[in-house]
């Protein structure tokens, strides 16, 4: 019954979609030639998958038995149910999210797409191979995302009470990650909640945010906001929350969403940077990383922007209420980060290099 | 009393000194026989081979490594294996539901017609059971069904 | 410069809500367990934020998971007897015109004469002490079919000899191919002379290709070599589709793997058979179990 099915599908097959790329992404396929040819066709002309780098290791790998002529079935099938969706997707009556969906469908089962997202790096992606301009893409990516990092930062951010402290909760929909990539700081993508030293954080980091829905790139604005809840506050016994760093107004990209300085101006920036220089003694200071996406006019579809010149006067950034400035400025939360700091001995130069003043030390007192 | 007390441990120092000056003639082996083995009854032994028998340990297969490429190749067939099921229970669902409204239309208008029939077509059979020379098919069936006076 | 904190402690009460700086502690934690409430809107499973076991990670369906089984390597005759030609039939069977939900039987409201009644919980059912499930006209969507066996050996001798029920396990073992569990009994029974948490027996759950196979087996091989077998008593069933009998000692010798080498079976011990299928009355339940080729004593319900 099924080589039967099959046989009708070949029969009324139009064309191959799947490796037709005339008018689909480049990134549908697997780049490498050779990679592609024994995904496809098997390996036996090379004698032994590509990926294994070592000829011995090629040499001594056995296949599973009749995979290659299994996979040439199935592949073909998929592929037939593939031409199908994309036959329906060509309508022009479907509206935008159900194209999503569909063109995910169309080719989530195929084996070349997999294999790009699977082997390939999900942060740091290479639009030739992961291009999350493309829907299954998208689609594969959130998935992955939703799998860990997404648990392991709702995690840090409800341990660590960044909600409710900053924020009241939060469901991220985009992933936000930070790095210090200046001289002084660590090359690599933070883990959210960790302590990093004044000398890391002395420069302004910079923010990946990977968008996964469906959005308008073109349109959509982003306001960035890191704020610190541990400032102590002596005249209330209590503490209060400092805007450590704001930028508003950012344009991303699907692929193109590293926001550095070469994504921002002078007029972006609602604040700028001062690092954490947490006193002696004051303890631990929490850093959140909060993204928004700006609120979207429905009627010209276009995105009210943040008149930084008007805006910044009115921040109070010593004593920062977040809660306020969100609603004022209709700001959506889409995604978070957080790292902690607290005082070292590089402190003090920190605080030089900035001109701030000389930091307190606590201590206590008997009573 | 005293001089024998002190000889004697003159004596066993001088016992012990010579066992730890000369060399070792006896040599360890390696253990083969568990302690105690010969003491273990038969009826131990039995019980023993039976865990060993229902053991898990040894009847694990050893994991499969998959290459990369072997790998997708393996999840394609896999997406494609579980589709068609997903199509197949789609079709019977579809032809059940079809049988089950043509039932039901059929009797429908039976009912106006001749209710007679209807009630003797609407009588509950519910828990009838099915005969048993209504076999599972097999390829090669055997001529007679079934032995119903079969003798060992 | 020293700022002290005692200073600042008399600005504000020390019963007010917010977060102090002068008393906080220094590592945040608070001096008894707390239940902390939950402000995120995601579900956390931890077992996926470990580092630690990452191929536990992976679904019991993927490769690349220790747990990984592959499924449909080989034909399952009854299986597809029962797609292609049973569930028509049973439907057909079953099919009642104009049929509708029968009610079970469910607890009942207090008439509110007594003021007392008013947080009590509801009366019981009249006739039964549980409520009782609806019976659905039976469609194409809820057509009987089976769910699991489960084999179950309790060997009375094990209150004295514990080793007796690894030979039942392993007796179980041989005949479905799955790894039985040991049952202990669960009280104590003087009159019988059993003790709480002794090893009883062994019982095995059947699912998928295990269990047709094992059906296939005792409807082919094991029941007809059965002298002057009558067949399943009508009265079985516990209601809820479920369909139970037994096989003794005896009879179990007739299984294949038991009756080619006789000479490792010194004692055998029967078991009870424990068919739970989909089915939502003892009648759908017994139509099922008959349509596998096991027989029912009809004589007797004739005859009654």
């Amino acid at each position: 019954m099924y080589r039967r099915l099959i046989h009708t599908g070949n029969m009324n097959r139009s064309s191959a979609v799947w490796s037709d790329f005339t008018t689909r992404s480049k990134s549908l396929g697997i780049s490498s030639v050779a990679i592609k040819e024994g995904v496809l066709h098997g390996d036996k002309v090379t004698g032994g998958p590509i990926s294994l780098k070592r000829k011995t290791n090629r040499m001594k790998y056995n296949s599973p038995a009749l995979i290659d002529e299994t996979f040439k079935t199935c592949y073909e099938f998929l592929q037939d149910r593939s031409g199908a969706t994309y036959k329906y997707a060509s309508k022009e009556t479907i509206k935008p999210a159900s194209m999503e969906k569909l063109l995910v469908k169309a080719e989530i089962t195929n084996p070349e797409v997999q294999y790009n997202f699977q082997f390939g790096d999900k942060l740091d992606n290479l639009p030739t191979m992961i291009d999350y301009n493309q829907p299954v893409y998208r689609h594969l990516g959130k998935k992955h995302w939703e799998s860990y990092k997404l648990m392991l930062l709702m995690q840090r951010l409800e341990s660590l009470k960044v909600i409710p402290d900053t924020l009241p909760t939060l469901k991220p929909r985009a992933a936000v990650d930070i790095k210090f990539p200046y001289s002084t700081g660590v090359n690599q993508w933070i883990e959210p909640g960790k302590f990093l030293s004044s000398g890391v954080t002395s420069l302004e980091p910079i923010f990946k945010i990977q968008e996964y829905e469906l959005v308008n790139p073109k349109e959509q604005l982003y306001t960035i906001l890191i704020v610190n809840p541990d400032e102590p506050d002596l005249m209330n016994n209590s503490f209060k929350t400092t805007l450590s760093y704001g930028l508003t107004n950012v344009k991303i990209d699907y692929n193109d969403n590293v926001v550095d300085s070469r994504k921002f101006f002078e007029r972006n920036i609602l604040a700028n940077y001062l690092p954490p220089v947490p006193e002696k003694n004051a303890g631990i200071q929490r850093f959140a990383v909060w993204v928004f996406r700006q609120s979207l006019n429905e009627e010209t579809g276009k995105c009210c922007a943040l008149d930084t010149e008007a805006a910044t006067p009115l921040i109070d950034r010593d004593n920062f209420d977040i809660r306020g400035f969100v609603q004022a400025n209709q700001l959506d939360p889409i995604g978070a980060h957080v790292w902690r700091s607290k005082w070292d001995s590089n402190v003090n130069n920190i605080r030089e290099q900035y001109n701030l003043p000389k930091g307190r030390v606590f201590s206590r007192v008997r009573v | 009393m005293l001089s024998a007390s002190v000889k004697s441990s003159q004596k066993k120092s001088v016992t012990m000194m010579t066992s730890w000056v000369q060399p070792l003639n006896q040599v360890r082996y390696k253990r083969t026989k568990t302690k105690g083995s010969s003491g273990i009854t038969p009826q131990t032994q039995r019980i023993i081979t039976q865990l060993s028998v229902m053991s898990a340990r040894k009847k694990q297969p050893k994991m499969l490594k998959l290459s990369k490429e072997d790998l997708i190749k393996h999840q394609t067939i896999q997406t494609a294996w579980n589709t068609y099921q997903d199509i197949l229970q789609n079709e019977r669902q579809t032809m059940l539901k079809l049988q089950y409204n043509k039932m039901d239309e059929a009797m429908t208008v039976l009912k106006q017609v001749a209710p007679k029939l209807y009630a003797d077509a609407n009588i509950n059979e519910s828990g009838k059971v099915f005969p048993m020379e209504m076999r599972i098919p097999t390829d090669y069936p055997p001529r007679k069904l079934w032995y119903y006076d079969y003798k060992k | 410069m020293v700022h002290t904190i005692s200073s600042i402690r008399t600005l504000v009460g020390s019963k007010s809500a917010i977060r102090k700086f002068a008393t906080t502690p220094p590592n945040n934690k608070a001096a008894c367990s707390l239940v902390q409430p939950v402000h995120h809107l995601i579900k956390i499973d931890k077992s996926k934020l470990t580092t630690r076991f990452d191929g536990l990670k992976f679904d019991k369906d993927d490769i690349r998971s220790p747990a990984y089984k592959p499924k449909d390597t080989r034909q399952d005759r009854l299986k597809e007897h029962y797609l292609n030609t049973l569930q028509s039939d049973i439907l057909l069977i079953n099919y009642k015109h104009n049929a509708t939900v029968e009610k079970g039987l469910k607890n009942r409201e207090w008439d509110g004469t007594s003021p007392y009644q008013i947080n009590r919980p509801m009366r019981k059912p009249k006739g039964s002490n549980s409520e009782l499930p609806d019976t659905h006209p039976i469609k194409w969507n809820n057509i009987p079919g089976l769910k699991s066996m489960t084999l179950n050996c309790y060997v009375r001798e094990a209150r004295d000899n514990e080793m007796l029920t690894i030979s039942a396990a392993l007796q179980l073992q041989q005949l479905t191919g799955c790894k039985p569990k040991i049952i202990y009994s669960k009280s104590d029974v003087p009159n019988w002379k059993i003790r709480k948490g002794h090893a009883m027996g062994a019982k095995v759950t059947l699912e998928g290709y295990e269990m047709s196979q094992f059906l296939n087996t005792l409807s082919e091989i094991v029941l007809p070599r059965i002298r002057e077998y009558k067949g399943i008593n009508m009265s079985s069933g516990d209601r809820f589709g479920g369909i139970a009998f037994g096989l003794d000692e005896e009879e179990v010798k007739f299984f294949p793997e038991i009756d080619l080498n006789q000479d490792l079976w010194p004692k055998t011990f029967g078991m009870h058979i424990n068919v739970n299928t989909t089915a939502q009355t003892n009648e759908q339940a017994r139509t099922l179990v008959s349509s596998l080729q096991i027989p029912f004593n009809t004589e007797n319900e004739q005859r009654m």
